[in-house]
């Protein structure tokens, strides 16, 4: 199919955006990579009378280096991460999130901020930022304001208003000597993930964190300041530990997040593969 | 057979002549081909399963741009014969104009310069639809009282047919009785190019050229001719370059009558182009079979007898030409597989739904059959306390009683069964999986062995086309070979190479008899105007069938090359020989090209009595018996089956395979490969599912393997010549497809089995294996 007849826009700055934002009506579409955007015109499902593209507006591309964190551009590429074209505080472990973001074709094109806008929760940005506790940051005409990447795979799109323009992520610095693991459930290799995994052991104050996301399902964060002693065990030792073990460790917050028992076995066992095979930063 | 290093002879692993352009971006395809003035053409479809038409308003300006059901008075529905009693006749409509009986169905059609203008008229049209109640399955559609798929109907079954016939065995034939329910999904046939069609009145000519992604042209035609009740003299069918078929594009679609009625009727140029999304959802759906089967062994696991029901799901309609029967009946009578069964008696189905219709896909029918077979030989070997592979070895057909005819009729023509699977065996060594399974009791990962054998009929004739009730089947098959004034050769043949390397083994076996260099050797196919009429590329039949014939053509032109060497050698005809694209006569030779030069440009070099035929040949071929070649091979798989998160991971792969003599081992290689992966598709990754309202999915959740899923495979030929063909080559094109699905089953279902699961449906998702545990209270 082709996309059906629509006027197109190249912004130049956000604030260009922002008042287009303000403006729009509800047949306004940005785009930025193009990935999901694309197939969705040319499939009819949105007819939009504007296409607001913003791939190149230059305040959506930065990469900046500060003391304690990196902030990239909504509009930076997976494949500019991949590739180490922009600054990455993590020791790695960005450039193994967006190694994992879709087939390397995709990646050239799709940008951090469209998949976090398009708010799937199984997404490896959304997994792998939300545990990495990276911070949005969005604005429009009523002002600027920040929203936790682990909000928007939480709440599935709605994070993010519809006079927003994701702007930029904030991503923290990494310590030398933490742990990081992912773990994800994939159909076939370029297939979006039926269950995915991450798991950060910070060397700074030795807190985890976790998010574990199952397709159609928001996203679970689970954020330990003083770990239990079997999940520390479990972090890099190569052998999953049992579904059963984990679930001891993880049920109270699986069961206070209102997850089943079939659903919250297999969380368990995600987190459980992630944190095992985890590696040292 | 022993290959010179250096040949390009029979046997040898000759490099493709034709991926040259397709790997550097030169091969046209029909999107590639436009044409001044050429309109697209974009459809309107039905977005329900079921249901009556009752508004279909065009706005007045958009009017002459769009086709309605109305205006195609003179179309009727393709309709195809077939021959079982009491077929139901349902014929593909080239649009619905009073009701809908499938999602995706073609209603209306517009016409515009480019294909967004035509799918913005199409977006202006307004459908309003009254839903009926679908039939969305096999089982739903089965039901007592259920609403018939089309009017007149009394069941929905397309057609209906016993295979074998009741049977009583003795108790000590029946001491262990399995039965089992199985059930595999429905795929759709994704080849890289999909369906394209333009359409051109020349009227230079006067007559319809049509550029066509098809695997038959011939076929094509003369379906063109008879739904346009147009001469075929009058229709050219151009089969440019094709990207995949997998029979799927040996049918015709009603899209396609439509754009060549414009092309007719407006004398005009008029173009469609199939996207990948009416691909999935309309037109390119198979392998939907529930089974329910029953075995008859002994203690020791020899099965004795089968009986039970196969019903595939067929869609709303049949498709032309081989109506829903092909899949639906040929599944009934595969169940035997390649064993030596006794008695058998299925009952066989081609149940009709309100889903697209069936069509043939790589192997139609024997991968659903060779699922059900091996996973009824595991559940027996389960039943009897013995190692699978050792009931397999107790049962399959041995070599002392080829050629065989087996219970159902057919006529294996050749091969070493159990050889083949004893070699599988070695190579798997299942005793090591089976010492690793004790020590795995208490992992969350737990390790299978999975065995499948299958047989490929392939290149069969008129009596299996009859047994499915089709009234036309493929008989002589004929190519010209036409030595050129230079000393190449041309080999024009009526089928379509679309991925199958026809182009370099066709000209292998030309080498092999003429020595005309291969690179001086040029195949051409896929246009009615320049080749002899051909039934197409399916079946496997391409090397046994047409290879024949290039192989009669070129023995042919060589008795005549061979004359008029000898004469300008001076020699007597039987004193000389073609030797390396030479004729020799002792210690003297002239080249072809000399005896070209001769005949077509120096005719008084030759001798006054020569025989005036040319150097341009018709060579025909029918296989004699036309039962066909069986091909076999044994899959094995080994699996690490996660029953925390229900992931499968293939370990290892083995394929021992025999398919006679190979022209060109490399390219049976990368069909075995290729079918692999489709096989794989089968057992782990395809499931076309629609929504309990009838909706189609989309690539979203139709999950297709790609390189990353390729195991690590271990491949092996045997070579048992097929006494029946001209070199003892044996079709192979659809033989890995067909057990993949079988092997890593069996695979799952023997890593589960210490948990007394097992799992009766593909493909076998991790959704499937966690509600298996899940169910089993682990």
């Amino acid at each position: 199919m082709k996309a059906a007849p629509f006027c197109y826009h190249a912004a130049r700055s956000v604030g260009e955006i922002v008042s287009l934002l303000e403006t729009r009506d509800s047949s306004t579409v940005l785009l930025a990579g193009g990935q999901a955007v694309i197939p969705a015109l040319n499939r009819r499902l949105c007819t939009p009378s504007l296409v607001v593209d913003i791939a190149n507006v230059a305040e959506l591309t930065i990469a900046d280096r500060a003391q304690d964190h990196v902030v990239l551009g909504a509009c930076v590429t997976s494949s500019a991460v991949e590739d180490a074209s922009v600054p990455d505080g993590t020791r790695g472990i960005l450039a193994c999130v967006a190694a994992r973001s879709g087939p390397r074709t995709v990646r050239c094109h799709a940008t951090i901020g469209g998949s976090l806008c398009l708010g799937d929760s199984v997404s490896d940005w959304i997994v792998g930022l939300s545990a990495l506790d990276a911070v949005a940051e969005a604005t429009s005409a009523c002002g600027t304001r920040s929203i936790a990447v682990s909000d928007i795979g939480r709440s599935r799109t709605s994070a993010v208003a519809s006079d927003e323009l994701l702007v930029s992520i904030r991503i923290p610095d990494i310590a030398a000597g933490s742990w990081w693991g992912t773990w994800d459930l994939r159909r076939s290799a370029g297939a979006r993930p039926d269950i995915a995994a991450a798991v950060l052991a910070d060397a700074r104050d030795a807190s985890f964190r976790c998010a574990v996301a199952v397709a159609g399902r928001a996203l679970i964060v689970l954020a330990y300041r003083d770990p239990p002693e079997d999940l520390r065990k479990v972090m890099g030792s190569g052998a999953p530990p049992s579904t059963e073990a984990m679930l001891d460790i993880v049920n109270d917050e699986l069961a206070a997040a209102g997850e089943e028992r079939a659903t919250a076995r297999l969380i368990a066992a995600a987190l459980g593969r992630a944190a095992a095979s985890a590696i040292r930063v | 057979m022993t290959v010179l290093a250096g040949s390009t002879a029979i046997g040898a692993s000759v490099s493709r002549k034709e991926d040259l352009p397709l790997m550097m971006g030169h091969s046209k395809f029909v999107g590639d081909i436009a044409i001044p003035g050429m309109r697209e053409v974009a459809f309107l479809r039905s977005p329900i399963p079921s249901g009556i038409v009752r508004r279909l308003d065009v706005p007045a300006t958009d009017r002459p741009h769009v086709i309605l059901a109305s205006d195609l008075v003179e179309l009727a529905p393709m309709k195809v014969d077939c021959l079982i009693e009491g077929f139901n006749a349902a014929f593909c409509r080239i649009l619905s104009g009073a009701d809908v009986s499938y999602a995706g169905e073609p209603v209306a059609a517009a016409v515009a310069p480019t294909r967004a203008r035509a799918e913005d008229i199409v977006a202006r049209i307004a459908l309003d639809l009254e839903g009926r109640d679908p039939a969305l399955d096999i089982t739903t559609a089965l039901s007592p009282g259920r609403r018939v798929v089309h009017a007149g109907w009394t069941d929905n079954f397309h057609a209906r047919k016993t295979i074998g016939s009741p049977f009583t065995l003795p108790d000590e034939h029946r001491e262990v009785t399995v039965r089992r329910q199985l059930r595999t999904s429905r795929q759709c046939a994704a080849p890289l190019e999909c369906r394209g069609i333009l359409a051109t009145w020349d009227e230079r000519s006067s007559q319809l050229v049509v550029y066509l992604s098809t695997q038959a042209p011939h076929v094509m035609r003369t379906a063109l001719s008879e739904m346009l009740g147009l001469a075929e003299r009058k229709i050219r069918v151009v089969a440019p370059a094709v990207g995949g078929g997998f029979g799927y594009k040996g049918v015709v679609l009603p899209e396609e009558i439509l754009v060549c009625w414009l092309a007719v009727v407006r004398k005009g140029t008029y173009r469609w182009l199939q996207d990948r999304h009416e691909n999935l959802i309309t037109s390119a759906n198979c392998r939907e079979y529930a089974c329910d089967l029953t075995a008859y062994a002994d203690k020791s696991g020899r099965i004795y007898g089968i009986e039970g029901t196969t019903l595939a799901d067929g869609g709303a309609y049949s498709a032309y030409p081989y109506t829903a029967c092909l899949e639906g009946l040929q599944l009934g009578g595969l169940i035997s597989g390649p064993y030596d069964i006794s008695a058998y008696c299925v009952h066989a189905g081609a149940v009709a739904t309100n889903k697209p219709p069936a069509m043939p896909f790589r192997g139609t029918a024997r991968p659903g059959a060779c699922y059900a077979t091996e996973l009824l030989i595991d559940a027996t070997a389960r039943a009897v306390g013995r190692e699978p592979w050792e009931v397999r070895l107790d049962n399959l057909v041995s070599a002392e009683q080829m050629p065989y005819t087996n219970v159902t009729g057919k006529h294996f023509d050749s091969g070493d069964y159990r050889k083949c699977l004893m070699r599988a065996v070695e190579l798997v060594e299942p005793a090591r999986i089976r010492a690793r399974q004790a020590t795995d009791v208490d992992s969350a990962t737990r390790r299978g062995v999975g065995f499948a054998f299958y047989c490929e009929h392939a290149a069969y004739g008129a009596a299996a086309f009859i047994s499915l009730g089709l009234p036309i089947s493929p008989g002589y098959e004929t190519c010209h070979v036409r030595l050129l004034p230079d000393g190449g050769l041309e080999i024009r043949t009526g089928i379509q190479s679309h991925g199958q390397g026809l182009e370099t083994t066709l000209a292998q076996v030309a080498h092999t008899i003429l020595g005309v260099p291969l690179d001086e050797i040029t195949v051409l196919h896929g246009d009615t105007a320049e080749s002899p009429y051909s039934p197409g590329t399916f079946g496997s039949r391409c090397m046994v069938v047409v290879g024949g014939a290039v192989a009669n053509a070129c023995h042919d032109l060589a008795r005549r090359v061979t004359a008029i060497g000898a004469h300008l050698l001076q020699r007597a005809a039987a004193e000389t020989r073609i030797v390396d694209g030479q004729v020799v006569g002792g210690t003297a030779s002239i080249p072809l090209r000399r005896i070209a030069d001769a005949f077509y440009r120096r005719p008084y070099e030759l001798p006054q009595d020569l025989h005036p035929a040319s150097l341009d040949v018709v060579g025909s071929y029918r296989p004699d018996p036309e039962s066909g070649t069986f091909s076999y091979g044994c899959h094995a798989a080994v699996v690490a089956v996660d029953i925390d998160t229900g992931a499968v991971q293939i370990e290892s792969y083995v394929i021992v395979s025999d398919a006679g003599v190979l022209i060109n081992p490399m390219i049976v290689e990368g069909q075995i490969h290729g079918g692999l992966a489709q096989g794989l598709g089968s057992a782990l990754y395809e499931e076309a599912l629609v929504t309990l309202s009838g909706q189609p999915g989309t690539f979203w959740d139709y999950v297709l393997p790609g390189a990353a899923e390729m195991p690590k495979t271990t491949l092996e030929h045997m070579v048992t010549p097929s006494p029946y063909t001209s070199f003892g080559q044996k079709g192979m094109g659809e033989g890995a497809t067909i057990p993949a699905a079988a092997a890593v089953a069996n695979a799952v279902n023997d890593a589960l089995a210490a948990l007394g699961i097992e799992i009766c449906q593909v493909p076998v998702t991790p959704a499937r294996i966690r509600a298996a545990v899940a169910g089993r209270g682990a």
